[in-house]
């Protein structure tokens, strides 16, 4: 049993100088493995192994956010284009190709959309976008790199002088409509379609930005809210009743001009039941100029407690 | 120093060692790697001229008069790679009254904010002279001389936000925005008792306020955000008074009140499984608007409306895919408006005969939506798509009404669809959505009784069944490709297709509302010839038609617009790069009005609109850094709408013209530099 004090001397020095070995090792590993990146994908390619094949998309893939590494949320402090494409280890082995070796191109229009915005969402899924999964454009397979550039700093939908015309790749109409005479001014980029839609979902229709049509125009058109003394019904439910946003050849904006628009709704007694003329005096003067709002002037709503009739139609 | 100690201590400098050893070699693919990383900032200076006043070109840029302009633009950014911090300062049209600037400075992933400043113009397209005198302000009297006039309001915004993340998962963001707007816009008053139409400007001086902060909690599968969401609306002009000597006028006009309002919710989401998910909004909104009344009411009951609202969301949904082939969605909706403005008589009552009572009309909505979807995956990339949406709207009304109402209108729609959305050279969609709206039987309108507050018994005027509220049958066909014949040729087709048949009367005689209709055709073309020659072209044609019959006349408004577009991108030699995009839009206007009797109707004339558009680009490059762009911008826009025309306003030396055609020349001239 047991050694002399020397044995024991002896014995602790071995083992100590074992033990030096051991943690020398463990430490030169682990300092090989933190140039490797985290554990997950230690052994998956990076850009500095990608852009030998694919330069271009790794040099702008490296001027966006996604390439910061000290933000752990990021590919880059995941494991760079593996987050993405998946492990590319087999692919570089067998010497690239589109596919080879399992790697994934979630820009490829053979991939689907569920799949590739389910990589998207993977860091995306909050915020703004919480409401993707029940949206018409996530229903209607619109894939996120359907509208977005991942690997480019300036994503054009996101530039507001360039994002119309991403939307316009789908939307045709509204493409013709801002070149209508009365607008937003939308070409000039003052007006953009994210100011009223969000294209990545919201509860209100038409994908608006709050949660029903007017709330969203009053971001802009607050004045037309009120409550008013007099109010006129489709202005408090609805602006899209009579304005169609996206540009027409109708003043302000209007669907159809007056006198018809007005008289889709008023029962025809009175002046309400007038043919539309040139005439440019009393209750003839409905079609030019402003057409019934030259006399209903305040049509949106007026607050004039007046207690003459003219303010209940809207006349001051 | 002990013997622990020292082993320690030789250790952590076996560390040190070893990553000295690393550190070079990471330094060293930093130099490589650093001016990939280092984002492109740019300046552009210069100067542009327009060769002419106009009204639709310049409308909001800015571009509106003769002469020239500063052409100043910018985009500065930095990154630093070891914080991760992000700056960018953007300038846009800074010589020009539609500026904007904003800066965004954050440190990724950790806390970010803006700054914006931006100038939205508008100026009148239309030339108007007047002897009123005033204009812009809120007393209008009529002048002797005639002057032209200047119509414009300008938005001035400023926005600044802020949001931060902490301890992981949570994060907190705040957004405010300051809006002033001031100006005038053409405006007018009927003449009392029938006579002329009088010509006023508005005046416009208001600020709108939003604050919308918000407090965001992410846990792998859980998702929320709840936040408050605050606007204002200011208005220094109350009223508008005007006196033209006439007898009787309607003066003064109340303008805009101000209003506020503030709203709670909490929305998120939660992902039960991979493939399936939850979402939900809570939502409830107050809103008020206790102006001051810019005359005594009746009685003197009250100073302000005491209006207020209070509107109550409610929406959950959720999507899954139970088999690999198989999704399903399904959404929820509810919002009721509750306006809870307290009723009074405004205007006495007006005895019998009458469609209005003088009280006020406080108005109610309720919305109530549903919908369910379920697609299945086919071979070859297919997809069919089923789909069932309900949406049913309650409204609340008056006994005494211009308007005929029904409490309740509903409407259910049907889709079917196909879609190919996985193919390298040919995917679209073929749709078919119909939908069917009713609703509850009309109430009867009567006029009003001798007596306030009798029962009514005299029938008012029963005949139109209101556009938002008539049954309407709804067809919708919708069909998009895009094809891909060869690699360097992409085509686009599109064709939408909406007929609305209304039953528009409700006393069997055909008036009301009856058809709306609108037809969009689209082709798209593009073409690479190589990687330095781009060319596109495109066409849409948009047909909108409505047809609406009143006693006196069948009446049918029908808009076709023709437009198409083409354009190039080049890059003739390495220093050089150029482009062209030329647009033309044609849209004819037609209004008919058909007697059923033997009646004459004067003709409206119809309206031609055509805008041409032009625009040139070239840019020589000095070197990697600078260069000069040369733009040449050619618009074209004339109408013969008669909207203006003919028209007389008073006083009599007052014109508002639509001055067709406009041409506009603009050259602009810049040299811009990048850098790193």
């Amino acid at each position: 049993m047991g050694g002399s004090l020397a044995e024991g001397s002896v014995m602790n020095d071995v083992n100590r100088r074992g033990l030096r070995w051991v943690l020398l090792v463990v430490i030169l590993a682990w300092g090989i493995l933190l140039r490797a990146g985290p554990a997950g994908a230690q052994m998956a390619p990076g850009p500095e192994v990608c852009k030998n094949c694919h330069e271009e998309k790794v040099a702008s893939y490296l001027l966006t956010k996604h390439s910061m590494k000290v933000d752990a949320r990021t590919p880059a402090a995941r494991g760079g284009c593996s987050v993405c494409h998946g492990d590319g280890t087999e692919h570089v082995k067998a010497g690239g190709g589109r596919g080879v070796g399992g790697i994934k191109n979630p820009g490829s229009k053979t991939v689907p959309s569920e799949e590739k915005n389910a990589l998207c969402l993977t860091c995306h899924e909050g915020g703004k976008r919480m409401q993707w999964s029940l949206s018409l454009h996530a229903s209607r397979d619109t894939a996120c790199t359907s509208c977005h550039k991942v690997h480019d700093s300036h994503d054009p939908v996101r530039e507001k002088t360039t994002q119309a015309d991403v939307c316009f790749n789908c939307h045709k109409e509204q493409r013709a409509q801002i070149n209508r005479p009365y607008r937003h001014p939308i070409p000039e980029a003052k007006v953009v379609c994210s100011d009223c839609h969000n294209p990545h979902g919201s509860v209100g229709p038409k994908l608006m930005v709050r949660d029903n049509v007017n709330d969203t125009c009053y971001t802009c058109h607050m004045e037309k809210r009120g409550p008013f003394v007099r109010t006129h019904q489709p202005v408090q439910e609805d602006c899209s009743i009579c304005h169609q946003p996206h540009g027409t050849t109708n003043p302000n904006l209007l669907k159809v001009r007056p006198p018809f628009l007005c008289q889709s709704c008023h029962e025809p007694t009175s002046h309400r039941a007038n043919v539309a003329t040139l005439g440019t005096s009393g209750s003839s003067a409905n079609f030019l100029a402003r057409g019934c709002v030259n006399c209903h002037t305040q049509i949106h709503g007026t607050n004039n407690p007046d207690s003459a009739g003219t303010t209940r139609a809207f006349r001051r | 120093m002990n013997s622990n100690s020292s082993f320690e201590f030789r250790l952590t400098a076996i560390a040190v060692a070893l990553l000295g050893i690393t550190g070079p070699v990471q330094a060293a693919e930093g130099d490589a790697l650093k001016s990939m990383i280092t984002p492109d900032s740019s300046v552009d200076v210069g100067g542009g001229y327009v060769d002419s006043d106009n009204g639709y070109f310049g409308e909001y840029n800015g571009l509106n008069e003769k002469g020239g302009y500063l052409l100043l633009d910018g985009d500065i950014k930095t990154r630093d790679d070891l914080t991760g911090t992000w700056m960018r300062l953007r300038g846009r049209n800074l010589g020009l009254d539609s500026r904007e600037l904003r800066w965004d400075h954050n440190r990724q992933g950790n806390w970010g904010y803006y700054l914006e400043y931006n100038e939205i113009p508008r100026f009148e397209p239309l030339d108007v002279t007047s002897s009123v005198l005033g204009i812009g302000s809120t007393n209008l009297t009529s002048g002797t001389v005639t002057v032209p006039v200047d119509i414009e309001t300008k938005r001035k915004r400023f926005s600044l936000g802020f949001d931060k993340m902490f301890a992981s998962n949570w994060d907190f963001k705040v957004d405010f925005r300051n809006e002033t707007k001031k100006g005038e816009r053409i405006f007018g008053a009927g003449g009392f008792g029938g006579g002329g139409i009088n010509f006023l400007a508005e005046p416009i001086d208001s600020t709108i306020r939003l604050l919308d902060a918000t407090v965001g909690y992410n846990e792998g599968k859980l998702n929320l955000v709840g936040g408050i969401y605050g606007t204002e609306y200011r208005n220094d002009n109350d009223a508008l008074t005007w006196n033209f000597g006439q007898a009787g006028a309607l003066s003064p006009i109340a303008l805009p009140p101000d209003n506020q309002s503030y709203q709670l919710y909490v929305t998120g989401g939660y992902s039960f499984t991979p493939t399936t998910r939850g979402t939900f909004k809570v939502a409830y909104t107050k809103a008020e608007q206790n102006d001051n009344f810019i005359e005594p009411m009746l009685n003197n009951t009250r100073t302000d409306l005491g209006g207020k609202m209070e509107t109550t969301l409610v929406q959950a949904g959720i999507s899954a895919r139970p088999m690999p082939k198989l999704s399903l969605s399904g959404n929820f909706r509810y919002e009721e408006r509750d306006d809870k403005t307290p009723i009074e008589q405004y205007i006495p009552y007006p005895g019998a005969g009458q469609t209005w009572d003088g009280m006020n009309e406080p108005r109610d909505v309720k919305t109530t939506y549903g919908k369910v979807e379920a697609s299945y995956s086919l071979p070859m990339g297919f997809r069919a798509i089923g789909e069932i949406q309900y949406e049913q709207k309650d409204r609340n009304t008056y006994t005494f009404r211009s308007v005929s109402h029904r409490e309740k209108t509903d409407e259910t729609s049907y889709t079917a669809a196909v879609r190919r959305s996985i193919s390298e050279t040919v995917t679209g969609g073929l749709s078919y959505t119909y939908a069917d709206r009713n609703g509850s039987d009309f109430f009867t309108n009567f006029v009003t009784p001798a007596v306030q507050g009798a029962t009514p018994t005299v029938l008012g005027s029963n005949r139109y069944a209101p556009l938002t509220y008539a049954d309407r049958k709804r067809d919708k066909i919708r069909l998009s490709l895009n094809w891909m014949p060869v690699e360097p040729l992409s085509l686009q087709f599109y064709a939408d297709d909406i007929s609305d048949r209304y039953n528009g009367d409700r006393d069997g005689t055909g008036v009301g509302p009856r058809k709306g209709e609108q037809r969009v055709y689209a082709v798209d073309a593009a073409y690479s010839f190589n990687q330095k020659w781009q060319a596109t072209a495109w066409y849409n044609f948009n047909q909108y038609k409505w047809q609406n019959t009143i006693p006196a006349a069948a009446d049918t408004w029908k808009e076709d617009g023709d437009a198409f577009g083409i354009g190039f991108r080049g890059k003739p030699h390495e220093r050089v790069e150029v482009g062209a995009d030329y647009s033309y839009s044609d849209i004819q206007d037609e209004w008919t009005q058909q007697s059923p009797t033997a009646a004459v109707i004067v003709p409206l004339p119809t309206a031609t609109t055509r805008l041409t558009r032009l625009n040139l680009f070239g840019t020589y490059a000095f070197d990697k850094s600078s260069g000069v762009r040369l733009d040449y911008i050619y618009d074209r826009f004339s109408t013969d709408d008669p909207t203006w025309n003919s028209w007389v306003y008073s006083p009599a030396n007052t014109a508002v013209t639509q001055p067709s055609p406009q041409k506009v020349n603009f050259v602009g001239l810049r040299y811009f530099y990048k850098f790193r």
